[in-house]
């Protein structure tokens, strides 16, 4: 014990001499006791009589000679003097160990910071205008071609560490949607247009709005004891793609999501278990490994798991971060997609039959790329699902009319990034090029073909980056003469808080 | 009486003129070796400079134990800082700010500690490291992990 406090003592007595804070709050209080000294005289000087002399040294007799006197009041202010820096280092004493105990109480905060509820997220708004270059189009009538403003996200993170080695985490993202949802297109045959209808009244206050909804991102319960290995109970992102785990619009340098992340090859999200670790072979590169078990995609696949089948998945990854950073990596996954169907067969007895309308497995390999030499980073990715159908399971084609069913089917998807940092110092500048090729489901309502994307992503500060882009899609289906192709212009501030 | 207060007022202006004089280093510290130093409990016997890059970074989060590895710095815009950042991280401000902020979406992971007293954290804390400069680190109180030479 006695050591420990000597130790304290002599880091205490270092920091004394070089800790910034330590110092300023010392030479602080020195400034202060200064300038109340020649500021007033009597005040400390006379805190200092009233402490040392009057007490202990006696008034000198109003009769006794000069030399006496004299001799007498030498002695008598050399013991004040004395007295006077004891008591002046005993402040010090004093001050410092007070500057102790809120140095240990800051470092008790600090720690106590790291366990506190957090929360956290990001917004983003975009303006945008799709534009129709040929026509005729087959999408006109079908998106909006006038200029607009929205809200795209608005995420927000609650995180708490229960322990070392517990922590609980929840991601929301709050949406207009289901607002400007189309129910049914009209038709000549008499069909009417119907949009989902969000309006309801505010009756406290008398006015109508929009209600809204709540996307579940993610929610997990994760045990982490060491770097080799940790586990996520709960709905989680899938390791895969660069972009997925980091969806943060200021991370995703451009604005529109890769049709690879959205187009359903893999699914964003699982709920199940990911059991992760990371090995660092060197101080410059890390391995990171990770197993997904889920049940994998379906209606309510967060819910309930309509087959016994879990989907499984697993991941490696390979980081290295010298003079230049290279991210490669890959994630397979092989899982089932089940729909069933509940209907009454009797109410009395009562008799309820789950039929399986719609059955097929899942099979998925992607693969990522990224490489950041200098200013410049290139980064691309590719994903090839198999969706193989269970034979009476198929889904039904679109014309209800017809005994026609989907065939198995591969689809795949690419893109290629490439970004320049421009070579400004105080400004993070990155013009960039993309290039992207669908090939999406055969049930998808995504044409194939290829996306040509030009963009600057302007990263103002820590907090926010602003975005540009220009793309222009072009469809290899066609109707007739109508094409599919379209452009689009967006913008794009998004901010994390 | 008179005599006395000159005194006790030389001995504070001699003080604030001391105080005076040693704040101004605080603006521009001169380079130094940088010490990253461990609490002396800490198994681990030395670091290269890119594990320590890797443990600030919290790329690696753990220590061989499994307990969690807290990383503590000097406040920000102190001259062993920035020279730390630059040396180790190979950042400027700006992209220590932006990583972080990254990486808080990422892999919801915040940034470390800034304390004033460095060497008290880390003399407290088991699971603690910080860096310091060679003329200010109280060797007897903490493990030297890594010598980081001044550029």
């Amino acid at each position: 014990m006695k050591n420990r406090q000597k130790e304290l003592d002599a880091i205490n007595f270092h920091c004394s001499q070089s800790t910034p804070t330590v110092q300023h709050n010392i030479i602080l209080l020195l400034v202060l006791g200064g300038t109340i000294a020649f500021a007033s005289p009597s005040a400390l000087g006379q805190d200092i009589q009233n402490d040392s002399t009057e007490a202990e040294v006696p008034e000198p007799a109003a009769d006794t000679n000069a030399e006496a006197v004299s001799t007498d009041a030498d002695t008598t202010e050399g013991d004040t003097t004395a007295a006077e820096n004891e008591s002046l280092k005993q402040q010090l004493k004093e001050q410092q160990d007070a500057i102790e105990q809120l140095q240990d109480a800051q470092i008790n905060a600090a720690m106590e910071s790291e366990k506190k509820l957090k929360i956290y997220g990001f917004v983003d708004v975009r303006w945008y205008k799709f534009i129709l270059f040929e026509k005729p189009n087959m999408l006109e009538g079908v998106v909006n071609q006038h200029n607009t403003f929205v809200v795209g996200h608005w995420n927000m993170f609650i995180e708490k560490h229960l322990t070392d080695t517990f922590r609980v985490l929840g991601e929301v993202r709050f949406l207009f949607q289901p607002m400007d949802e189309i129910i049914d297109y009209g038709d000549p045959l008499g069909t009417q247009f119907k949009r989902w209808n969000v309006q309801t009244g505010d009756h406290p206050d008398g006015y109508y709005f929009n209600w809204g909804g709540i996307s579940i991102e993610q929610v997990w319960v994760e045990y982490h004891p060491s770097n080799y290995f940790g586990v996520k109970v709960g709905k989680f992102f899938t390791p895969f793609s660069s972009w997925n785990l980091d969806h943060g619009p200021t991370v995703v340098v451009p604005i529109h999501l890769p049709f690879l992340i959205t187009g359903k090859f893999i699914p964003v999200a699982q709920t199940g278990i990911y059991a992760y670790g990371r090995a660092f072979p060197s101080g410059s590169t890390s391995i990171s490994y990770g197993l997904t078990l889920s049940n994998g995609t379906g209606p309510s696949a967060e819910f309930h798991d309509l087959d016994d089948k879990k989907a499984i998945g697993a991941h490696l990854d390979f980081s290295y971060n010298g003079p230049i950073k290279l991210d490669v990596g890959t994630y397979v996954y092989m899982g089932d997609y089940t729909d069933v169907e509940n209907n009454f067969v009797s109410y009395v007895p009562l008799d309820v039959e789950e039929k399986v309308v719609l059955a097929y497995k899942e099979k998925a390999i992607s693969a990522k790329f990224k490489l950041e030499v200098a200013d410049v980073m290139l980064q691309s990715e590719y994903v090839r699902g198999l969706v193989e159908y269970k034979d009476d399971k198929r889904l039904h084609a679109l014309d209800p009319t017809m005994d026609e069913y989907f065939p198995d089917f591969v689809h795949q998807a690419m893109y290629a990034l490439l970004a320049y940092r421009l070579p400004f110092e105080s400004v993070n500048i990155r013009p960039f090029v993309m290039y992207e090729y669908m090939e999406p489901a055969v049930f998808n309502s995504t044409p194939m073909g290829h996306i040509y994307e030009v963009g600057i992503n302007w990263r103002i500060n820590a907090y926010t980056a602003l975005k540009v882009e220009f793309y222009h899609a072009n469809a290899k289906e066609t109707s007739g003469e109508n094409t599919r192709d379209f452009e689009v212009i967006n913008t794009q501030l998004a901010v994390t808080y | 009486m008179q005599k006395q207060q000159k005194t006790s007022r030389a001995f504070l202006f001699l003080l604030f003129i001391a105080g005076t004089l040693q704040s101004t280093p605080l603006e521009a510290e001169s380079l130094d070796d940088i010490l990253v130093f461990v609490n002396p409990s800490n198994s681990i016997r030395k670091l290269s400079v890119a594990e320590v890059r890797q443990i600030f970074l919290k790329e690696k989060t753990k220590w061989s134990t499994g307990n969690n590895i807290l990383c503590i710095h000097p406040p920000q815009n102190v001259g062993l800082r920035n020279q730390f950042r630059s040396q180790v991280l190979d950042m400027t401000q700006e992209e220590e700010d932006t990583y972080w902020q990254d990486k808080k979406i990422r892999d919801n992971l915040s940034p470390p500690v800034s304390l004033g007293n460095t060497y008290r954290a880390v003399f407290s804390l088991r699971e603690g490291i910080s860096y310091g400069y060679r003329k200010d680190v109280p060797r007897s109180a903490v493990k030297i992990v890594l010598v980081i030479p001044a550029h």
